[in-house]
């Protein structure tokens, strides 16, 4: 029981070490995701682009390349590259 | 109903030395066994009765719970284990008034509609399991047919109400942790009301005198003349019992109030209390089964306290890590002060661990061994401060 | 910005991905009372719990950014109705289910006093289902399937649990309790009085 007091503070490290790392690992993974498929807005349902084409004013910046590299897969992908 | 000429005292009659009473001896004292129906529910819950089990829980309520069930189906257990080593009460009511005893589980029987009685009676406690055997033996068959007894294990928490259940239904007399409790489902899958003897015994005397007798049987043990089970009336005081007792054989350090899983509390302080449960909740206290123990000033109380954390610690069931682990380092470091003498490490990890170990069991045998240890740090401050290595445990 | 909110979606599903498998294996640790020195079990236990509070969260993110994301066209009711996604019908339901089915073994283990011990362990033998169940969802939805990192962590996620189960089933479960528990057991036999 004596270990138990010491790996209690070693407990509360890793927890905290491993929130960190997920936090962490949550942003590069997303950029990650972002390098290996960017979204676009061409492949997604046409609904979707209407709505977002008309009220938008600013340039996105992500939509420099509008290359539609998503339909690589073949199926539709559910994507958020909207112009906004 | 009320008769004001008889004794309505668990332990009136003929001399408790002289050995069991028999039938024909109560039903002459006391009169035949009254009918009971539904309406002793009523009864019992109108005279504010409470087990004597240690719970102190209102037996109207408990009775209410099982009569909710469909008639037939409800079992009563009989809890005669008396598992807390001090407590002699329940034993002696069975050895000297088994009468009372049956009396009770079968008005009970009869007022729930029960099919069945479980009698369960330490294995240790032959005199009273033959008493009881004699007793059952002189009433009818119809009262036979319906009682099974069983023997309950000389373990500390083979006397818990869920640990009585699951000898009957599985074998082994280890508590299980709730949900379903006994009442809910308890021997085979029924509805199970599980009442201490000394319970059923008041019963039995309320059912004849429409009141409650106001009494309850303590054992006062440790440092008095004539230690032994006192049955004393509502409001009495510990120092009362001390003198019903014999008065003390010197002059005492502290009090034992409710056995192992109780607290200590100054002489002093602890002579001016009352034996009446709900007044020592207001202090924090609790009667428990009744055991009043009193520490004589020339005893150690570390090593007192360290010999019954060591017996706890022994007495777990071994199926919650918290408790075998957590007790056995604590009855550990008790041992150590005890035997080497006071050192800061064991008496600051005592402190956290029993905060640790709280709650963490799944019955409610490391609860009681902690609070019992921590009134011991709080009444005993100097003592475990200062103890001297020199001093042995007795065996 | 909403794009954004579609890399969140996949990064954090990811990292659940990863804390599942990695709460998964602590689960099935803490089982085999793997301990040492300097790693006593109840790290082991702790730890399990802490990262499955953890995965919840960014599952939790996970689910949300992938509802509000105006183009995934994903109502409230996809997060818990399974199947019921015009996208993926049947992998994102896979996903539904998996959500709540830890959600139903996180919220039983933090109520396990009131619901006693059997039913706690019932519940949370639907551990196994939910792991995989939220594995194939991963690979099933397909936007990552086949990208080499996430591939490659899908990989050491399975290979890590696998791993751990097969240990399990090999050594079994030392308990140091099963030795004063069968002693006690012993002690408390019923024995019929004639």
């Amino acid at each position: 029981m004596q270990a138990r007091d010491v790996a209690l503070r070693q407990l509360n490290r890793l927890t905290t070490g491993i929130a960190l790392a997920a936090l962490a690992a949550l942003g590069v993974l997303s950029a990650i995701s972002a390098y290996t498929i960017p979204g676009t807005a061409t492949t997604s349902s046409t609904a979707a682009t209407a709505s977002t084409g008309a009220s938008s004013l600013t340039p996105s910046g992500l939509q420099s390349s509008s290359t539609p590299a998503t339909s690589s897969s073949g199926t539709p992908v559910a994507v958020s590259g909207g112009s906004h | 109903m009320s008769d004001l000429r008889l004794d309505f005292r668990l332990l009136a009659g003929r001399d408790l030395a002289t050995g069991p009473e028999g039938l024909h001896e109560h039903v002459r004292r006391l009169g035949p066994l009254p009918y009971a129906d539904r309406s002793l529910i009523d009864l019992v819950a109108g005279s504010g009765l409470t087990g004597r089990g240690g719970a102190d829980f209102p037996v109207g309520l408990k009775w209410r719970s099982i009569a909710v069930a469909p008639k037939g189906s409800a079992v009563i257990l009989v809890n005669g284990a008396e598992g807390e080593p001090r407590s002699k009460k329940d034993r002696l009511l069975m050895t000297t008034r088994p009468h009372l005893v049956l009396d009770g589980a079968f008005l009970t029987a009869q007022a729930l509609h029960a099919k069945s009685i479980v009698l369960y009676i330490g294995e240790d406690h032959h005199a009273s399991r033959q008493s009881m055997k004699r007793a059952l033996a002189e009433r009818t068959d119809e009262e036979r047919r319906l009682v099974r007894t069983f023997d309950a294990p000389a373990r500390y928490v083979a006397g818990t109400s869920s640990a009585a259940v699951h000898l009957v239904n599985a074998g082994v007399a280890t508590p299980t942790s709730n949900p379903p409790t006994p009442h809910e489902r308890g021997v085979d899958g029924a509805p199970t009301l599980v009442q201490n003897v000394e319970t059923l015994a008041h019963v039995a005397l309320l059912a004849r005198s429409g009141r409650a007798t106001g009494t309850r049987l303590i054992t006062v043990v440790g440092g008095v003349s004539r230690p032994g089970v006192l049955e004393v009336d509502g409001g009495t005081t510990i120092g009362q019992a001390v003198a019903m007792a014999g008065g003390q054989t010197e002059p005492s350090r502290a009090v034992l109030i409710g056995g192992y899983f109780g607290s200590w509390v100054e002489a002093g302080k602890a002579m001016a209390l009352s034996i009446d449960p709900q007044a020592l909740r207001a202090h924090g206290l609790s009667l428990g089964c009744g055991v009043i123990g009193l520490l004589p000033a020339s005893r150690c109380a570390v090593c007192e306290v360290a010999g019954i954390m060591r017996y706890l610690a022994g007495e777990s069931s071994a199926q919650c890590g918290p408790c075998f682990f957590g007790l056995r380092a604590l009855a550990d470091a008790c041992g150590r002060i005890a035997d080497l003498g006071t050192n800061s490490t064991d008496l600051f990890q005592m402190q956290r661990w029993a905060a640790e170990v709280r709650g963490r069991g799944g019955c409610h045998h490391p609860d009681g061994a902690v609070m019992f240890l921590q009134s011991a740090l709080q009444t005993f401050g100097d003592e475990w401060i200062q103890h001297p290595p020199h001093l042995r445990r007795s065996a | 910005m909403d794009i954004l909110l579609w890399y969140t979606t996949r990064g954090a599903g990811a990292v659940t991905l990863v804390l599942l498998s990695g709460s998964v294996v602590l689960g099935i640790l803490s089982v085999l009372r793997v301990q040492s020195a300097a790693w006593p079990r109840f790290l082991t236990t702790g730890l399990h719990r802490n990262l499955a509070l953890m995965t919840l969260v960014f599952l939790a993110l996970h689910v949300v950014t992938a509802v509000v994301d105006p183009f995934t066209h994903l109502g409230w009711l996809t997060a818990v109705v399974p199947f019921s996604s015009y996208y993926r019908t049947l992998w994102l339901g896979l996903g539904t289910i998996a959500f709540e089915l830890l959600l139903a073994i996180v919220a039983t283990s933090l109520v396990r006093g009131f619901i006693g011990q059997a039913a706690w362990r019932w519940v949370h033998w639907l551990t196994y289902a939910a792991w995989p169940l939220g594995v194939v969802h991963g690979l099933g939805t397909g936007t990552d399937t086949w990208s080499p990192w996430f591939f490659a962590l899908t990989v050491i996620c399975v290979g890590a649990v696998a791993t751990a189960l097969v240990y399990r089933l090999v050594a079994g479960s030392p308990d140091p309790l099963t030795g004063p528990r069968a002693e006690f057991e012993a002690a408390v036999q019923r024995r019929e009085s004639p």
